[in-house]
């Protein structure tokens, strides 16, 4: 199971930042164009803005997850069990904000 | 491993609600997970109801039945409650038919799944899908989804 360790990290990076792009296309109609996650954040920060979403933990999780992308793509280094199930766990929170904040645009995708 | 033969009903019954909220947790995507939902209405009661998403998927809800019981009758009670996947949880019930054409809705959209709880002789219990369910159609709004998971705590869930 090690092995695989790096592949589920990147996964719960990589589904936020998926989700945080399917609110930003079903708010607005428009795919993140940004060529750095970084922007990501930022980009949904700004929905929250317009949206009047006044609860942003999700946001502190995706950018959490973001920051950890490189390290996780690229290090020569393997996870340990700790570090997955952080990301996992951030993974989830953000999950479950993004669905209670932007509701009625993910239930309609 | 005596303990066991001193529990009482309720607190097998208990039991298997437990090991299905935990199953449903497990397999869904960011669940809200209640204990004896009162859905959809405050007449009504559900042993098990999981709605996936944190409240913005589909609905399950789950009977949960302990030792030899009127299967039919228990089908019979969950397919009038709204839900997009209904299910029967058996307990100590070894004499349930797989071909139980009860499980299937009247016009067909949709069929009960049903879920197997077994306990180890270490008393541990694990949980598995004996019938896959299959969707039915949504008798509910999505409006009485959210004033319920607005007005109930859920069971079990992953905060933001």
């Amino acid at each position: 199971m090690p092995a695989y360790r790096t592949s589920i990290g990147l996964l719960a990076i990589h589904s936020a930042i998926s989700l945080s792009d399917a609110i930003k296309s079903g708010t607005n109609g428009k795919r993140g164009k940004y060529q750095d996650h970084a922007q990501a954040a930022g980009e949904l920060e700004r929905l929250c803005v317009s949206t009047k979403v006044s609860d942003r933990k999700g946001i502190t999780h995706l950018k959490w997850l973001i920051g950890q992308k490189s390290f996780v793509a690229y290090s020569q280094y393997r996870l340990d069990d700790t570090s997955v199930r952080q990301a996992v766990d951030k993974a989830e929170r953000f999950n479950a904000w993004a669905y209670n904040s932007f509701k009625e645009v993910l239930r309609d995708l | 491993m005596t303990y066991k033969l001193s529990l009482s009903p309720s607190q097998r019954h208990s039991r298997a609600k437990n090991a299905v909220a935990e199953f449903l947790f497990r397999q869904l995507t960011v669940p809200k997970v209640f204990i004896d939902a009162h859905w959809p209405n405050q007449s009504q009661r559900v042993d098990v109801m999981a709605v996936d998403r944190s409240g913005a998927g589909d609905v399950h809800v789950v009977e949960v039945k302990v030792g030899t019981s009127d299967l039919r009758s228990a089908v019979a009670t969950i397919i009038p409650i709204p839900g997009h996947f209904k299910y029967l949880a058996l307990f100590e019930n070894d004499n349930y038919m797989l071909s139980e054409s009860s499980l299937y809705a009247p016009d067909g959209m949709g069929r009960v799944g049903v879920i197997q709880v077994k306990e180890d002789h270490l008393g541990d219990l694990s949980v598995e899908i004996r019938v896959r369910a299959e969707r039915f159609k949504f008798e509910a709004s999505f409006k009485q989804v959210d004033n319920f998971t607005a007005a109930n705590p859920p069971y079990i869930e992953i905060r933001p």
